[in-house]
């Protein structure tokens, strides 16, 4: 049949086909009914009276090379018969999505540049779907996605709406750490000073409890949500499900998790740009910082010759609002919780 | 272990593709939108925006936030989901038109929205224990523009219903659902004549397990004269036979009758099939809250006294 006979072809006589042309050249002829589910061909078709000849072929998106479009004709021919139940239809859906990621991530591409919606409902749900229930770093192994993100964009937290100073101050404190140890990894090979405290517990309490006027006027800094964060502490290094929370009163229980943390710090650490902090006296950060180490070392050292046989895991929230029901009851055990995860 | 900086994995498909992979950068952003946000706000803020810096800027953007599903709460306290439903509702920037709440929800998250969102055109409130009728009286009238309505399984007084209805012209969807009773005598239409008399323009109403009765029913009827789909399940004191019947088909386009399947009801809809006379009312309309987990911690409510107890003894 020559190309003159296609082209004056009826629709009753003959089936009549679409010519469709791949991003990689080959033309391809496609039923007419099957084709023109697509809305975008369909719009070709009728406005631009495309598709009806080889010489004429309707230039395919370049995200619908032809493995894709062979999967998409397939979706189109079985869901353009319209007989079909929604059972029917459901059960196909189910079977078509089963494929490896990657061709799903082509296939809703694909199928969104030839504006095909249900198919892209589809391919959609099934990444959700695929996303839903992991983690940060599982998600990125899945889809190859590079891990671009600064340590402190990672743990960041919610942004803070709460005025507690006793917060604001314990994350000041925990800032003030984080910056020290990527300062420190940096100077990496050159000797760090050993700062020896000698303050007893006690001025470190009270200094802590905030009756050092200095101390409480600090400025505003970002809540945290500490079970969360030493959640993503642990399940990065350790690929484990930690339930690390903290009881206000049984913060010694996490002693052995502590060890885990200690050896987590320097992974966490790393160098990174983008650590902006807001501007502190000189002075005070040093003596924070001397004040957070000090604590930290001995609180980790303690902790660990504390050791518990029982690791229940313990419960921790913060209250912001004022409402009684959870609150922080101790602001040494609260301080505690930081320590810890600084340690 | 996390890695500081993206090396490339070890997988043997990623050896093959070489650079296609990755493969997601390939989708337009507006598609990784849609992707994402089929998670849910919860699993958006906690895991899609720690992924990459793409999936980063895309979950901060405003328009991932117009509409906030709340579900699959975690094992967090009531105290996180609501800070982070208060982000969720910043990071909209007033573009807020959709929101579910669930038993976190308060009072003063539901002002909190309200203020700040006076487009809303969805608000579900289902099994939200410690709203009351006055938080949801406060936060409805700054929401002149809603449209649909859940208070399912709520405390909520009748007059409210009439308050809200007021405060809403453009009410087209109301829920308001509780547990069904299979008591005949325990009757009340009140529900039922609130909705008549203040909300004309329903389109949708579902009132599973209510106590209404027929005289309710034909208040609805013609009350609300564009109502397209009525949900009676478990209105166990609703006798749909004869004119009622008849009337009720005529009128409404999809009627589910009292004892109809409850496969698709998306709660829990065990019966409460109490028999006992000395308890007139049976159990309240609020569900048993037996899922619900209070952290309730060991330490006293009074925050400052704790002088007998020091963390710190183990330590000296």
């Amino acid at each position: 049949m020559s190309e003159s006979d296609l082209d004056i072809m009826e629709p009753q006589t003959m089936k009549s086909y679409i010519y469709l042309q791949t991003a990689d050249g080959s033309v391809q002829q496609v039923e007419q009914e099957v084709a023109m589910f697509c809305p975008m061909i369909c719009q070709e078709v009728i406005h631009n009276g495309a598709g009806s000849s080889k010489n004429h072929a309707i230039s395919l998106p370049q995200r619908v090379n032809t493995a894709m479009f062979s999967l998409i004709l397939d979706y189109c021919r079985f869901h353009q018969v319209p007989g079909r139940s929604n059972k029917e239809r459901k059960i196909y859906d189910e079977k078509f999505m089963r494929m490896e990621t990657k061709r799903l991530c082509e296939l809703t591409s694909a199928a969104d540049s030839l504006q095909l919606k249900p198919l892209v409902d589809l391919t959609s749900r099934a990444l959700a779907r695929i996303i839903e229930g992991k983690s940060p770093e599982e998600i990125r192994d899945i889809f190859h996605l590079p891990d671009d993100l600064t340590e402190e964009e990672k743990l960041e937290p919610l942004k803070n709406t709460m005025d507690d100073p006793r917060i604001r101050l314990l994350n000041r404190l925990y800032a003030k750490k984080r910056k020290e140890l990527k300062e420190r990894e940096r100077l990496k090979n050159v000797e760090v000073e050993e700062h020896v405290d000698e303050r007893s517990v006690d001025d470190l309490l009270s200094f802590i409890n905030g009756r050092d006027p200095k101390v409480v006027k600090m400025s505003k800094g970002k809540k945290k949500y500490k079970k969360k964060k030493n959640q993503k502490i642990i399940s990065s290094n350790d690929k484990e499900s930690h339930d690390l929370h903290f009881k206000q009163q049984g913060v010694e229980d996490t002693g052995c998790r502590m060890r885990d943390l200690s050896s987590l710090e320097d992974e966490i650490f790393t160098p990174k740009d983008g650590c902006e902090d807001d501007e502190i006296d000189p002075a005070m950060k040093e003596m924070l910082d001397r004040e957070v180490e000090d604590f930290a070392r001995r609180l980790n050292s303690n902790w660990v010759q504390s050791l518990g046989q029982e690791r229940r895991p313990v419960h921790f929230s913060i209250n912001g609002n004022g409402t009684t029901r959870r609150h922080i009851g101790n602001d040494i055990s609260f301080f505690a919780c930081i320590i810890v995860m600084l340690s | 272990m996390a890695s500081s900086s993206w090396s490339p994995s070890p997988s043997p498909t990623a050896m093959k593709e070489g650079d296609n992979y990755p493969n997601w950068t390939e989708l337009l952003p507006e598609l990784t939108s849609s992707i994402l946000h089929r998670l849910g706000a919860i699993e958006i803020v906690e895991t899609a925006r720690r992924v990459c810096r793409s999936w980063r800027r895309v979950c901060k953007d405003p328009s991932m936030w117009r509409k906030i599903d709340m579900r699959n709460l975690g094992d967090h306290g009531d105290m996180y989901y609501e800070e982070l439903c208060r982000h969720a509702v910043d990071l909209s920037q007033g573009g807020l038109v959709e929101i579910n709440l669930c038993h976190f929800a308060t009072d003063s998250l539901l002002s909190y929205i309200a203020d700040s969102s006076s487009n809303l055109r969805s608000l579900k409130v289902a099994q939200c224990y410690e709203i009351t009728s006055d938080g949801l009286i406060e936060a409805v009238a700054k929401l002149p523009l809603l449209e649909e309505l859940e208070v399912s399984y709520c405390s909520l007084s009748e007059e409210s219903l009439k308050v809200i209805g007021n405060s809403c012209p453009n009410l087209k969807t109301l829920k308001k659902n509780c547990v069904g009773y299979k008591r005949p005598r325990d009757e009340c239409d009140d529900v039922a004549l609130a909705i008549a008399e203040t909300m004309p323009g329903l389109r949708h109403l579902q009132l599973f397990g209510d106590r209404l009765t027929d005289v309710g029913l034909n208040a609805i009827l013609d009350g609300c004269p564009n109502l397209e789909h009525l949900d009676l399940r478990q209105c166990f004191n609703v006798d749909l036979v004869g004119d009622l019947e008849k009337r009720c088909l005529e009128r409404v386009k999809v009627v589910r009758r009292p004892n109809d399947s409850v496969h698709d009801y998306p709660f829990d809809a065990t019966v409460n099939d109490v028999s006992s006379s000395d308890d007139p009312y049976g159990l309240s309309d609020v569900d048993i809250m037996s899922e619900d987990e209070f952290y309730y911690d060991d330490l006293s409510e009074d925050a400052s006294d704790n002088s007998d107890f020091d963390p710190y003894e183990y330590y000296y």
